[in-house]
């Protein structure tokens, strides 16, 4: 095909257009995740010239002989749990309640979606300061109020400190799922709700019969992002608490990129991410699957 | 301005094909409608003459030169759509003037082309506007001036008119046939509409299933349709199909399944074994209290002007348009003549018309 | 029926108690949101002496700008503050290209290859990229772009790019294909027809993402951790880091460094609000 046919016929310019954005996503975005499977099966330090091909041998290593990987797996399980729960629960509520005509919806709605353009790692900064047991807002509010004997070392302590870090990441997140459930709401047919009042209906009805089967594709696409986001959870953990203490805190997405970058071990590393690229795909492609073919019954 | 030839054309959508092998030929200034139910294929045709679809086999010529691997804009044609597809952010002007600028004509040219087209279709005080300024009719105008600013050898309407109401589409009718007078050129028009086929086409193809059922000028269709699907989709309201035997006795009458006879103007040809169909207008029956046949009254729908009225004879409703007043009322019995020469008979094995030729100078 | 309706038929003007109650509560919790951003702002202001004598929401009683000023200096903000934003202003607009050009073909023109492709970029929105940042820097490293602004600008192009497509294919493919058939009968090409028309047509939707994208490329940070290692090409979001970790031990300081780095992201937030919600939610929610 010379350049002036490339040019003229309407597949030329689909290629000419889609090529930029295919070619760098598939260099930049597939390559290195096809990369990382193969990595999981090899030796390598990220410096030396070979990467040997070790078999299973670092899935052997990860799920046998590394106790911080089972820390992590525990901690990412917990931690997704808690971010499906309560995110998009108190996500719900909010926006339940901004839908009602109310005086200042408007900049309530902007300070509660306020931290969610805040920079994960300034929030992570942010917390760190304010959890400091000393001089920290916590601390300070705690004792202010008598109530010194509840203050901890809130991201010191191996117990309390994922929590800790969930907390801020509850306030980082919440907005976010408010404005998707706020969408969804504005798709509830409003005629709908009018005749449920017509027929009697009272608040607590209209929601059970009317509003939340309206939110029920808003409710899946929630959870699902909010999976998806959990198991990315990276900055906010590196900024407050690097993993510890002891690892106590440590995550898969962490400890996959500690493993690589910090201790040089690609092929742990890898595998690691692999473990979690796998739990991700369990949800996501089921996910996908089910909003094609929403798209295509909506067509 | 130009001829449109189509040769044995094919087209499937993989494996589904919509479109069975149509040829026909359109001479130079001619008004044709393609008209037929949805999914007959005429849009597709359409599409296909616009270098929109590809052709599956057969082929295109438009001013005696094959354009089926050509794209669009070398086709030398223009297409008024039913949404009538104004580019949103553009000025009714700059809508007119879109396809004169990728051209590459001068700019004081493409003023006065813009200038005379808005004349004719009346739209120089809204140039200024956008597409979202204007009333449904509006756009149709800013559509159908677009294409006329680029002097197509073939103009071509796919339903333009649907999205109108029905007293916008009236008055659009009248416009679009006088600017085909005016301009003189080629068209080719699709829609559902058989009142916009009989109104405005020189000529009207009838299309069913991918199929050319008939073509002709709409008289002509009208009067001596091929078959009882031209029959009963031209005219409104539609032909009414009465299914039974001649009689027996070589008389000019039908013998309905319950034995009722119907009292015919002539006998068609004998159809060999099987029933025949009588085709009848509702506006060629007329009431006959001595010799007509017994039918049962259903539902009365006065019009104001004449009554459409619904009688159901043995077992078969037939829809009949009587005077503008009548003392009758639903469960009446009336006697009906079908004994009019405009009748049509069709095979009621094959659909197909029993006589040729013109059945006005018969009977 | 009819016993039910009599009490509710009654016209009354009414202060709804459950909505009042629903309003306290909603600015309760309001308060709680926003009192982390006003103790941050507070103590950004405020001396080593005053963090510690005084109360944690009290206004600050001698406005410490120096706070700011010696932050920036001790955090190499002047560097950090250049770098982020020259990776973002070419960026965001960059990437929006690439991803409407693309996303108008998929919904635009037929293929027969549209639906394969689109899955193809759209799985790539589910996928989470901090699983591939070491083969990510050991690729960006090959190609010798680490501590480059290609070297984090094309990763950046390439993880924004799904997203955007997603949201500008679901946009251009509600266009009626019409639009396009009449301008390519017009004589316009593909390229013509997106320049022309599409842009034109999508400027909201782009203006929501061309905030949304700001915002999240201002944030980033994990890329950026493996892909800056040299200190002259950190993003603001590294700088804090690294400022958080060797100079803690001035609080007023360091809140004056988180203000500095959220800072930009909040104004653009504060003015162009209405945005942030239809970019975010015209693709994921209707449809």
């Amino acid at each position: 095909m010379t350049n002036m046919d490339l040019f003229q016929t309407p597949r030329g310019q689909a290629i000419v257009l889609m090529a930029p954005a295919l070619a760098v996503y598939s260099l930049f975005a597939i390559w290195p995740m096809i990369d990382v499977v193969i990595l999981s099966f090899q030796d390598w330090n990220g410096i030396r010239e070979n990467r040997d091909w070790v078999g299973l041998q670092n899935y052997h290593h990860i799920l046998y002989n590394d106790p911080v990987f089972w820390v992590a797996f525990r901690n990412t399980v917990i931690w997704t749990i808690l971010s499906v729960v309560f995110p998009p629960l108190l996500g719900l509520l909010l926006a339940l309640g901004l839908n009602q005509r109310l005086i200042g919806r408007a900049p309530l709605r902007a300070i509660y979606y306020l931290p969610v353009i805040i920079a994960p790692i300034a929030v992570a900064t942010m917390w760190r300061w304010m959890y400091d047991p000393f001089f920290g807002l916590f601390t300070q509010m705690l004792t202010d109020m008598g109530l010194s004997r509840w203050i901890v070392d809130w991201l010191g302590d191996k117990e309390v400190a994922l929590y800790s870090i969930f907390v801020a990441y509850v306030w980082q997140s919440v907005g976010f799922s408010m404005v998707l459930f706020l969408a969804g709401l504005q798709s509830v047919d409003k005629s709908l709700i009018d005749a449920a009042h017509i027929d009697g209906a009272n608040r607590r009805e209209i929601f059970k019969h009317v509003t939340l089967p309206a939110l029920r594709p808003t409710i899946t696409i929630v959870l699902v992002l909010s999976t998806i986001s959990s198991l990315k959870a990276f900055d906010i953990v590196y900024g407050m608490t690097g993993g510890g203490p002891a690892q106590s805190t440590q995550m898969l997405a962490l400890w996959a990129f500690t493993q690589s970058m910090q201790i040089f071990d690609y092929g742990r590393g890898s595998a690691v991410s692999v473990v979690l690229l796998a739990i991700t795909l369990v949800i996501v492609v089921p996910y996908m699957r089910w909003s094609q073919r929403r798209e295509e019954e909506a067509r | 301005m130009a001829t449109v030839e189509i040769a044995d054309l094919r087209k499937s959508f993989g494996a589904f094909p919509v479109v069975h092998g149509v040829s026909m030929g359109f001479k130079d200034g001619e008004f044709i409608i393609l008209v037929g139910p949805s999914g007959c294929g005429k849009s597709t045709l359409l599409r296909m003459i616009a270098g929109l679809e590809d052709v599956t086999s057969g082929t295109i010529s438009i001013g005696g030169r094959v354009v089926n691997a050509l794209s669009p804009k070398e086709r030398n044609i223009a297409m008024v759509f039913q949404n009538y597809a104004l580019y949103p952010q553009m000025t009714v002007a700059q809508n007119l003037g879109f396809s004169l600028e990728l051209s590459k004509m001068p700019k004081p040219e493409i003023e006065a082309k813009i200038k005379e087209s808005a004349e004719i279709l009346g739209l120089t005080p809204l140039l200024d506007r956008k597409p979202s300024q204007l009333s449904g009719g509006q756009r149709q105008r800013v559509a159908m001036g677009r294409a006329i600013v680029r002097d197509p050898e073939v103009f071509l309407f796919d339903e333009p008119l649907s999205n109108l109401d029905a007293n916008l589409r009236v008055k659009m009718r009248a416009e679009i046939k006088a600017l085909h007078q005016r301009l003189g050129s080629t068209i080719v028009y699709v829609t559902h509409d058989q009142v916009e086929a009989m109104t405005m086409a020189d000529r009207i193809v009838v299309l069913r299933s991918g199929k050319v059922e008939q073509i002709g000028t709409p008289m002509d269709l009208f009067d001596n349709p091929k078959n009882m699907f031209v029959a009963g989709f031209l005219g409104s309201p539609a032909m009414n199909f009465l299914t039974g035997r001649l009689a027996a006795d070589g008389s000019a009458a039908l013998v309905l399944g319950n034995g009722e006879r119907v009292a015919l103007a002539r006998r068609p040809p004998a159809a060999g074994d099987s029933d025949v169909v009588l085709g009848v207008r509702p506006q060629d029956i007329s009431p006959d209290p001595e010799n007509g046949t017994a039918a049962t009254v259903k539902v009365i729908e006065p019009t104001g002007t004449e009554t459409h009225v619904l009688v159901e004879l043995a077992g078969q409703e037939i829809t009949c348009v009587l005077g503008a007043r009548l003392d009758i009322n639903p469960g009446d019995e009336i006697r009906l003549s079908f004994a009019t020469p405009a009748a049509h008979f069709f095979d009621a094995k094959t659909e197909a018309r029993l006589e040729t030729g013109s059945t006005k100078h018969e009977g | 029926m009819m016993d039910g309706m009599s009490s509710s038929v009654i016209p009354r003007k009414r202060r709804d108690p459950v909505l009042i109650g629903l309003w306290i509560s909603l600015v309760l919790v309001a308060l709680i949101w926003l009192a982390p951003v006003v103790f941050i702002l507070f103590t950004s202001l405020k001396s080593e002496s005053e963090i510690f004598s005084s109360a944690a929401f009290a206004l600050p009683s001698d406005f410490q700008w120096s706070n700011f000023s010696v932050a920036w200096a001790k955090g190499n903000f002047n560097q950090t503050f250049v770098n982020s934003s020259v990776i973002t202003v070419i960026k965001v607009p960059l990437g929006l290209l690439i991803s409407a050009m693309a996303a108008y073909a998929l919904a635009q023109i037929p293929t027969g290859w549209n639906k394969l492709l689109l899955v193809f970029v759209l799985f790539g929105a589910m996928i989470p990229f901090q699983v591939m940042l070491a083969p990510l820097f050991t690729l960006v490293n090959s190609m010798g772009l680490i501590d480059t602004y290609p070297g984090i600008i094309l990763p950046y192009l390439a993880f924004g790019v799904p997203y955007q497509v997603f949201i500008l294919h679901g946009f251009f493919r509600a266009v009626p294909k019409e639009l396009t058939e009449a301008a390519l009968i017009d004589g316009a090409s593909h390229f013509t027809i997106f320049r022309r028309i599409f842009l034109p047509v999508s400027l909201p939707v782009l203006s929501a993402l061309l905030i949304l994208d700001f915002v999240a490329t201002w944030n980033e940070f994990a890329m950026a951790l493996v892909l800056l290692q040299d200190k002259n090409m950190w993003n603001l979001p590294l700088g804090l880091m690294s400022y958080q970790g060797q100079f803690s031990n001035n609080y007023g300081q360091l809140n004056a460094a988180i203000v500095m780095t959220v800072l930009p992201a909040t104004i653009v937030y504060l003015i162009f609000q209405r945005y942030f919600v239809s970019g975010l939610t015209s693709g994921a929610v209707k449809g």
